[in-house]
């Protein structure tokens, strides 16, 4: 206060009169600038800072380079330091009205137009002083959100700029440190520079860390908030995603995503009766997205961290989440996505879904606390667990209580991802298609028909009658159908043998399930059901006939569905154009892979009603009008809908995206094809008229051969790529011992050489000994013949002449 | 499983020197073992990893492969401090590679931490028809300054394990004598979690809830 006053007084006039703004603004800078004593530089910038509010174009007009000038000069005293950046703050706090007219932007790009001020705000975030650094950070935060670009430049030049910003993660007040969790986020969104000099700091390690002190997901929004940041480090750089991978951080998600690791007793009701608050919604749904960049399909680590989560128990605690959890509906369809994404083209993953089994969610579950009680009273009979895959199917279909659109798009679009590239997938679902049970005697017990996933979908696809109140119970189950079927003439075949009856006694009244689709189909029509349903069967059946010339035979053998997609294609008006475009290229499949195999119609029957019913032009124009409608050129490729609190009524999805890419890549051949001669070679390389029948099965039982060949040889070349890697390891341990070994051999060779030589020395010492022996007994001889002489007598052993000398002085005694 | 990730310690090293020396191919040899003729231009920094024994310590090297190119030099220099240690690399076939060693060396010393174990490294040694700098001025440089040299080929992999290796070795013996603070993580050190003097409470039911 005394600050104040001090500084008031001083700037009244000589008489006393209050001076105008502009002169108090004048002389506070002048003195802040000139004034020897700081007290009294202090005092005036405190007095500009009481005035700025008020006059923030004024004092920034006048002051701003003289407070920078002062900040620099003065950094030392915190009071002057605090102030000058209050008012940096107000001078630059953008109106986020008018950008032009914006003074914020005009004083903002006073201060960034010299980079050594932005260096100056960085250094002075050293200062431990609360509000120093709180409006240090602010004021950057400010200045990055107006100049974003130049702010990035300044604080990527300055080497220990982004250091000293991740410092302030460290620091324990929580708003410091949230404060520059929000200034790093805004500073990470596009710049991979700056990402990955963030995480070479250490970010992921910090951040992870204080998500696991502020309770994981259960936290507040400042989990949400380092799970940010981690995203923006890690979208489109491969770079920090292999970091992030290396250093360990992968593994450590799923402790965050659920209580599996003690599966026990009690885990259950610990993990399903979860309390979703609002916060713990987002942080979930920033941490499943975080899977998800990990995984994008296409991207050149996808396959490498799709293997850590699959092995670490990622993928798990995702299925667990999606199929088993009480998590809500944006929750649950997240989870399903990013379980798309993690199984996605993986052969490892797609396994462990297909051995996954999951607990069973009781809708009661969703209810609040009260209900609860109720009802587990009373109706909670448990359903037994059941194959993940399946509770996939039952999510899609909405076969048990119906989850959002969403929720079921994302679970259609994860079966999608579960049968991409897995052969072994589609024969698997194939081989349970069975007719959904008539008659249960369980049905007492429970509401749902133990159901194979099979019977469960066929069920889903034929029940049309009820589609006025959903018709997305058979478009999802046509695309999941259509996908066990896409280019898997296996599964077509286990697909012709399923007959749909209402009798069993009555065999002849069993209808194909091919018949009954396309029966299906054609009542649909008439009734006018939802376009919905009638393009879910139509896809299905282009995907089936497609390649196919058994099945395009069978479909053919009922003339009346010739006739049913003739009609629509020549009615004028009143159809849907996708429809329409959908028929036609039908009945172009019908043609192209019609191979006439012993019926009535035949290529050659077909091409005139082709070209004068329905006209080459109107066919063409049929299909091209589908090409081009909206929604079929706009399909989600992730299959995604617009959420139904956002849409109100039914979602606007329409096509599959695999279906979409699959029409486009043979569009043209249809529509050239009616016109080719029936007689010419077809499309897929066979012969047209000219063969017979069983040729067909032949040609089928060949492109198995050829199907499985292929498999083995793709097989044998990932062997031989194991091989060789394992070679080439072999190789390097080889040469590796080849060098220990020939250090060892050098060293016995050196051993053997020493030991010869001394050898050679013994063995010469020895014939030098040998040679001195020869010459003592010499000597010994000529001594004896001496002593013979001498008439001594003599034996030939020296002990024997000891022992004869001791006999000699026994003699002697 | 837990094996595979568990090490004794995690050390950061930078990679630097002019731009196609052959840093990235170093980097590439080193983690993957192979050769790539035809590598893109670094942009900004790229990463890598590899585990190596030291004296039965299971080291695990994170490499940040730099851009040499001018216009990054002010952004490699965030990565000098928080390294500990750096390869710097020069082309034996090219002079001008050589000349500027001094540059760097200046900007290394005054960015990174003084502890840095920096090793020369004279690239490209299996093009000896061509070279430019002698195996005796490398070294002489490297002793004149004070670092560790050696020659090496990112092609044939000719002593690449070794100049990660050693510098490796050397940092350890650093960390042996107590000179880097290694509670610090920002020295570009850090200890496995079973090396970490134990300062909580041996109570071992609270530390199996929380593994």
């Amino acid at each position: 206060m005394e600050f104040f006053s001090r500084g008031y007084k001083g700037l009244l006039g000589e008489k006393g009169q209050p001076q105008s703004v502009e002169d108090t603004i004048a002389k506070l800078v002048d003195r802040a600038s000139n004034s020897t004593l700081l007290e009294d530089r202090r005092a005036a910038i405190l007095g500009l800072k009481g005035l700025s509010r008020e006059y923030r174009e004024e004092v920034g007009e006048k002051g701003i380079g003289t407070l920078l000038h002062i900040l620099n000069e003065d950094r030392a005293d915190i009071d002057t330091v605090k102030a000058i950046l209050e008012i940096l703050n107000i001078l630059c706090a953008s109106d986020r009205q008018d950008s032009v007219t914006d003074v914020g932007v005009k004083f903002t790009d006073e201060i960034v137009k010299n980079s050594s001020n932005i260096n100056l705000f960085l250094d002075i975030l050293q200062e431990y002083d609360f509000y120093v650094r709180f409006h240090d950070i602010q004021l950057l935060s400010i200045l990055l959100s107006i100049r974003p670009d130049h702010v990035q430049e300044c604080i990527l030049s300055a080497p220990m700029g982004i250091s000293r910003l991740m410092d302030l993660l460290d620091d324990r007040r929580e708003i410091i440190r949230n404060e520059g969790l929000l200034l790093l986020i805004s500073l990470t969104e596009n710049n991979a520079d700056i990402q990955k000099i963030v995480a070479f700091d250490n970010a992921f390690e910090r951040l992870l860390e204080i998500i696991a002190e502020e309770d994981g997901l259960n936290g507040g929004i400042i989990v949400q908030d380092c799970l940010q940041l981690i995203l923006n480090l890690l979208r489109y750089n491969v770079s920090n995603q292999n970091f992030f991978r290396e250093t360990s951080c992968i593994q450590r998600i799923p402790a965050f995503l659920s209580f599996s690791a003690n599966f026990q007793q009690g885990f259950e009701l610990e993990f399903l009766a979860q309390d979703w608050h609002e916060q713990k919604i987002a942080n979930t749904i920033v941490l499943l997205e975080l899977i998800k960049i990990l995984v994008v399909p296409n991207n050149m680590n996808t396959v490498t961290n799709q293997n850590v989560m699959v092995q670490c128990g990622v993928l798990k605690s995702v299925i667990e989440l999606a199929l088993s959890s009480n998590a809500p509906s944006p929750v649950k369809s997240q989870s399903l996505y990013a379980l798309a994404d993690l199984i996605r083209g993986n052969q490892s993953g797609q396994e462990f879904l297909t051995r996954t089994v999951v607990t069973v969610p009781h809708p009661s579950w969703n209810q609040s606390n009260g209900n609860n009680v109720r009802s587990s009273s009373h109706d909670q009979i448990p359903t037994p667990p059941r194959p993940a895959v399946m509770a996939l199917i039952v999510v899609a279909v909405g076969a048990e209580h119906l989850e959002s659109y969403s929720t079921r798009a994302a679970a259609t679009y994860a079966f999608e991802s579960y049968t991409f590239n897995n052969i072994n997938a589609q024969l698997g679902l194939a081989s349970t298609l069975t007719p959904p049970p008539d008659d249960n005697p369980n049905s007492e017990t429970y509401t749902a028909k133990p159901q194979s996933a099979g019977s469960l979908l066929l069920s889903a696809l034929l029940e049309w009658e009820d589609s006025e109140a959903d018709p997305y119970v058979v478009w999802f189950a046509s695309v999941i159908f259509l996908h066990i079927l896409m280019n898997n003439e296996k599964s077509k075949e286990l697909a012709r043998r399923i007959f749909i009856g209402d009798g069993d006694d009555n065999v002849e009244e069993n209808v194909s399930l091919l018949h009954s689709i396309a029966g299906n189909f054609m009542m649909a029509t008439r009734q006018n059901a939802d376009v919905r349903v009638l393009i879910g069967y139509l896809c299905t059946l282009c995907v089936w006939l497609w390649d196919s010339p058994i099945s395009v035979r069978e479909f053919l053998s009922e003339s009346a569905y010739l006739q049913m997609l003739i009609t629509p294609i020549t009615q004028s008006s009143g159809v849907d154009a996708r429809v329409q475009g959908l028929c036609a290229f039908l009945l172009g499949i019908c043609y192209e892979f019609n191979h006439d195999l012993d019926s009535q119609i035949t290529k050659s029957t077909l091409q005139p009603i082709l070209l004068k019913r329905i006209g080459f032009d109107q066919f063409v124009n049929r299909i091209t009008r589908l090409r081009e409608s909206p929604h079929f050129k706009h399909a989600s490729q992730y299959l995604q809908v617009v959420p139904e609190e956002i849409a109100r009524g039914l979602p606007e999805l329409y096509f599959d995206y695999a279906f979409v890419e699959f029409f486009k890549n043979n569009y043209e051949t249809i529509q050239r094809s009616i016109r080719a001669d029936p007689n010419a070679k077809p499309f897929s390389g066979l012969k047209g008229s000219d063969y017979q029948g069983d040729n067909d099965s032949k040609i089928t039982s060949y492109k198995e051969v050829i199907q499985t060949q292929e498999k083995e040889i793709s097989q044998l070349k990932e062997s031989i790529k194991q091989l060789e890697e394992q070679l080439e390891l072999q190789k390097l341990s080889a040469e590796k011992q080849i060098s220990t070994l020939n250090n060892e051999v050098e060293t016995l060779k050196q051993t053997i050489e020493t030991q010869t030589t001394g050898h050679a020395k013994l063995e010469k010492e020895q014939e030098d000994l040998l040679l001195c022996l020869a010459d003592q007994e010499t000597t010994i001889k000529k001594y004896r013949e001496r002593l013979i002489a001498l008439d001594q007598e003599v034996s030939d052993i020296e002990e024997d002449e000891e022992g004869e000398g001791e006999e000699e002085e026994d003699d002697d005694e | 499983m837990s094996s595979n990730y568990a090490y004794d310690y995690i050390i950061k090293y930078i990679i630097i020197g002019d731009t196609g020396v052959g840093k990235s191919c170093l980097l590439l040899q080193f983690t993957d073992r192979r050769f790539q003729p035809a590598h893109d231009l670094t942009i900004g920094v790229e990463f890598g990893a590899r585990f190596v024994d030291v004296e039965g310590k299971k080291i695990k090297l994170q490499i940040w492969d730099t851009a040499g190119q001018e216009s990054f030099r002010s952004i490699t220099r965030s990565y000098y401090r928080g390294a500990a240690g750096a390869l710097l690399v020069y082309d034996i076939t090219r002079r001008e590679t050589f000349d500027h060693l001094l540059i760097w060396l200046e900007d290394a010393r005054q960015h990174s931490n003084s502890n840095t174990t920096i090793m020369l490294i004279g690239n490209k040694s299996d093009l000896e028809s061509k070279r430019a700098v002698s195996y005796a001025e490398g070294e002489a440089f490297a002793q004149q300054h004070g670092l560790f040299f050696m020659e090496t080929s990112a092609k044939t992999a000719d002593n690449v394990e070794e100049s990660f290796v050693d510098t490796a070795k050397d940092i350890y013996e650093k960390i042996k004598q107590g000179v880097f603070d290694v509670s610090n993580e920002s020295n570009g050190i850090k200890v496995g979690g079973h090396l970490q003097p134990k300062t909580l409470p041996l109570n071992t039911d609270n530390s199996n809830n929380c593994c």
